[in-house]
C-alpha cells in the first residue's frame, strides 16, 4: 500500500468560523486511482473538507497537497486547472442555460478568454460528449434549460459535466442523493467505472453501495479523521460506533 | 433541431430587417430628421454596450454614461482645437481659455490655464478618438479587476460605478479651466474623415454613424456567439460552477466589460460628430440610469433589443414631446412601460417577441419536430 503514490493529501488541515472549528486538525492522504468514501453525521465536516481542498473556503492552518504540491487556498480556477473537479452536494449547474450548454461549457480543456473568442463555439457535439450525454440519458434534454430539470437529472447533468471535464481527481459530495432507485444504481455503475482512471473522494451513505466499490473508508468525525479502514474494520470498530452513538446509525447518517 | 434553427432563423431575419432599416431612412427623413436620428443609433449603440456589461456579463453598470462622457469630451477637446485659432502663440486656443486664462500666461496650450497641458495632444482628431476608446477601456479594466478581485457582489459593482460617474462630472464641472465646466463644449469643428467633411446634417453623416452602430451590433453578436461569450453567460449564471470549471471568472468580466465601455466610448464619439457639442448631462446620474431602462425595455438579454428599446423610446419620447401636454405624459408612460416590464416581463420586448415567435414556429413545425424527436442522436428541439 505504501509504495503507491500519493494522489492528494490534507495535514492538520483546518478552519475556524468565527471560533466554531468545522474542520480541526484533519489529516487524510488518498493514493493515485483510489475510490474513497468518506463517512461521518451530519455536521461532521465532510463538505466542508471539500470546500477546502477545491479552494472554496479558505483554511486557517495546515496544508493541501496535489501531487505533493501545495496547493493550500489557491483560488479555485487554479486548483481546478491543477485537476480537481467536483460535484456539490446541492446540485450546482448552469440553470439558466441549457443542458446542450452546459455539457460544452464544461469541455473545459481551453479556459483563457482570447483562444476562447478565436475558436467559436460548436453547433454539433463532440464525440466525446455526446457519449457523456448518452451515458448520463440526457440526449433528449439537450435543449432543454437545466433549470427544468428533474432533481434525479440536474445531478446526472452536474455527474457528466465532470465526466466531459475529466480531472485528474474527483471530489464527490453525496452523488446518489434525492435519486430513483434506478438512478443510484445507474450512478453506482458510473462511479464504479470511474475508478482506477480517476482518484475520487465520495460522501456517500449509502452502505451497500460503499461496500461494493470500496476498498477503504475514512470517518470524519467533529473536523477530525476518527478512523480509516475497510468496511468490516470501521463497521466493527467500537470508536466508530461511539460516535454515531445519538444519531440514526452507521447506515443513515 | 427544427424550432431551434427556426429560432436563429427569426433573429437573423430580425436583424437583418434592422439594419436594412435604419439605412432607409435617408429615404424618408429630410436633413434635420436625420441628424435627429442618428443621435438615436447613438443611443442605440449605448444600448448594445448595456446589453453586453449587463445582459450578459451580468454586471449592471449605473454610470455607463461615464465611458459615454469620456468618448464624448476626447472628441470634443479635438474637435472644439479645430475650431479655435492661436491667441498669439503657435497653438490654437479655445475660447473660454482665454477668458480663463492666468494673468501673464504664455498663450500656449501647454501654459494658458492650470491643467490646460493636457489638451496639447489633441491637436490631432485621431488621438482624439484613440483616447476615447482608451480611456474608458482602461478605467473599466481597472474597475472590472479590482471589484472582481474583492468579488463584490451586484448592487456594489452598481453602487460603485454611479459614484464614479459622479465624481467625474464634478471634476468636469470644478476643473472649469480645463473643460469649459457646465457651460460644456460647443461651437465645434466637423470631423475630417480622411479628407470628408462629416457635416452634421448631411446623409453621408447619417450613413456612417449607422454603418459604425451595424458593425458594432455584428461585432458584438459575434462576440456573445463564441465559446468565450457562452463562458461568460455561463459566469452570469453560477460563478461557482465555472470557476469549478477552471475558468477566471475576472478575466472573462473584464475582457466583456471592457468592449463594453469601449462602444460607449466611440458611441460619445459619434455624438459629438452628430450633435456639435459635449456637456457634462452626459455625466448627469438620471442619463445613465435612463439608458438601463432603454435597454431593459427592450430586452438585457437581448443586443438588438436593447439597442432597438433605445432608439424606438427615444423616437416616441421626441415625437410626443413636440406636443408640450404630451411630453409630461411620455415620462409617466415609460415609467409605466418600465414598471411592466420589470414585474412581468424580465427580458424585454425581445424576450417577449422571441417567445411570440418561438410558439407561432412550434406550432407549425409540430409535424416535423415529431419525426426529428423520434430519430435518436439528432439534436433535441430547443424548448425556448
Ligand atoms: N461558512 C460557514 N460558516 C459557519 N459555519 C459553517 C460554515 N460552513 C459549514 N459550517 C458548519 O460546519 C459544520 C460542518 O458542516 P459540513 O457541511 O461540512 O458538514 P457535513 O459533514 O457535510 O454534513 P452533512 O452530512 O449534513 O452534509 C456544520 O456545523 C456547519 O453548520
Ligand atoms: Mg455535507
Amino acid at each position: 500500500m505504501d509504495e503507491r503514490r500519493i494522489s492528494f493529501a490534507v495535514k492538520d488541515l483546518s478552519v475556524d468560523f468565527n471560533g466554531f472549528k468545522a474542520v480541526n486538525g484533519m489529516n487524510l492522504s488518498v493514493y493515485k486511482g483510489e475510490l474513497r468514501v468518506l463517512l461521518g453525521a451530519n455536521g461532521a465536516g465532510k463538505t466542508t473538507l471539500m470546500d477546502l481542498i477545491s479552494g472554496r473556503t479558505k483554511s486557517t492552518g495546515g496544508k493541501v497537497l496535489l501531487n505533493d504540491k501545495e496547493i493550500t487556498n489557491w483560488e479555485e480556477h487554479l486548483i481546478s486547472r491543477a485537476g480537481i473537479g467536483r460535484k456539490f452536494q446541492i446540485p450546482n449547474v448552469f440553470k439558466e442555460l441549457t443542458v446542450r450548454q452546459n455539457f460544452l461549457i464544461a469541455d473545459c480543456k481551453e479556459t483563457r478568454v482570447l483562444p476562447n473568442i478565436v475558436r467559436g463555439s460548436h453547433r454539433e457535439l463532440p464525440d466525446h460528449i455526446a457519449r457523456v450525454v448518452e451515458l448520463t440519458e440526457l440526449y433528449d434534454f439537450l435543449g432543454t434549460e437545466a433549470a427544468t430539470l428533474s432533481h434525479g437529472q440536474t445531478q446526472w447533468l452536474e455527474i457528466g459535466m465532470l465526466l466531459v471535464q475529466n480531472p485528474d481527481i474527483i471530489l464527490l459530495d453525496e452523488p446518489t442523493a434525492g435519486m430513483t432507485a434506478h438512478e443510484t444504481r445507474k450512478t453506482a455503475e458510473i462511479i464504479t467505472r470511474l475508478k482506477g482512471r480517476h482518484t475520487i473522494l465520495v460522501v456517500e451513505h449509502d452502505m451497500a453501495f460503499v461496500r461494493s466499490i470500496c476498498e477503504t473508508i475514512t470517518v470524519m468525525h467533529h473536523g477530525q479523521n476518527l478512523a480509516e479502514g475497510t468496511v468490516t474494520e470501521i463497521e466493527n470498530s467500537a470508536e466508530v460506533q461511539a460516535a454515531y452513538l445519538g444519531s440514526a446509525g452507521i447506515g443513515h447518517a | 433541431m427544427t424550432d431551434m434553427l427556426s429560432q436563429q432563423n427569426f433573429e437573423r431575419l430580425a436583424y437583418v430587417a434592422f439594419i436594412a432599416f435604419i439605412f432607409s431612412m435617408p429615404l424618408f427623413l429630410d436633413e434635420f430628421g436625420l441628424n435627429r436620428f442618428s443621435k438615436y443609433l447613438v443611443y442605440g449603440m449605448l444600448g448594445i454596450a448595456i446589453s453586453l456589461a449587463w445582459g450578459y456579463a451580468g454586471i449592471l453598470n449605473l454610470g455607463q454614461g461615464l465611458f459615454f462622457g469620456i468618448g464624448a469630451y476626447a472628441m470634443a477637446f479635438s474637435l472644439k482645437l479645430a475650431a479655435s485659432s492661436t491667441a498669439g502663440g503657435k497653438t490654437p486656443i479655445p475660447d473660454f481659455m482665454v477668458v480663463n486664462a492666468e494673468p501673464n500666461a504664455i498663450p500656449e496650450l501647454s501654459s494658458i490655464t492650470t491643467g490646460s497641458w493636457i489638451w496639447v495632444p489633441f491637436q490631432s482628431q485621431w488621438f482624439g478618438v484613440a483616447m476615447a476608446l482608451a480611456v474608458p477601456a482602461i478605467l473599466a479594466g481597472l474597475i472590472a479587476y479590482t471589484l472582481g478581485r474583492s468579488r463584490v457582489s451586484g448592487v456594489y459593482v452598481a453602487i460603485i460605478t454611479l459614484a464614479l460617474v459622479l465624481l467625474v462630472r464634478l471634476i468636469v464641472i470644478d476643473q472649469q479651466q480645463v473643460t469649459s465646466g457646465f457651460n460644456g463644449l460647443t461651437d465645434l469643428a466637423w470631423f475630417n474623415l480622411f479628407g470628408l467633411e462629416l457635416d452634421p446634417y448631411a446623409k453621408s453623416t447619417y450613413l456612417i454613424i449607422a454603418f459604425a452602430l451595424t458593425i458594432v451590433l455584428l461585432i458584438a453578436r459575434w462576440l456573445v456567439s463564441t465559446r468565450a461569450g457562452l463562458v461568460l453567460q455561463g459566469i452570469r449564471d453560477n460563478e461557482v460552477r465555472a470557476r469549478y470549471l477552471g475558468y477566471s471568472v475576472v478575466s472573462y468580466q473584464i475582457f466583456f466589460f471592457v468592449v463594453s465601455a469601449m462602444i460607449a466610448g466611440l458611441a460619445g464619439v459619434l455624438y459629438v460628430v452628430a450633435a456639435e457639442f459635449a456637456s457634462p448631462t452626459f455625466l448627469d446620474i438620471a442619463f445613465s440610469i435612463t439608458m438601463v431602462v432603454w435597454a431593459a425595455v427592450g430586452g438585457r438579454a437581448s443586443l438588438l433589443g436593447a439597442c432597438i428599446g433605445a432608439i424606438g423610446l427615444n423616437f416616441i419620447g421626441a415625437t410626443l414631446s413636440e406636443t408640450e401636454s404630451l411630453m409630461n405624459a411620455w415620462q409617466l408612460i415609460i415609467g409605466l412601460i418600465f414598471i411592466v416590464v420589470v414585474l412581468w416581463l424580465p427580458r424585454g420586448l425581445a424576450g417577449l417577441a422571441s417567445d411570440l415567435a418561438d410558439r407561432f414556429v412550434t406550432r407549425a413545425d409540430d409535424s416535423k419536430w415529431n419525426r426529428f424527436k423520434s430519430v435518436k442522436h439528432t439534436q433535441s428541439p430547443a424548448n425556448r
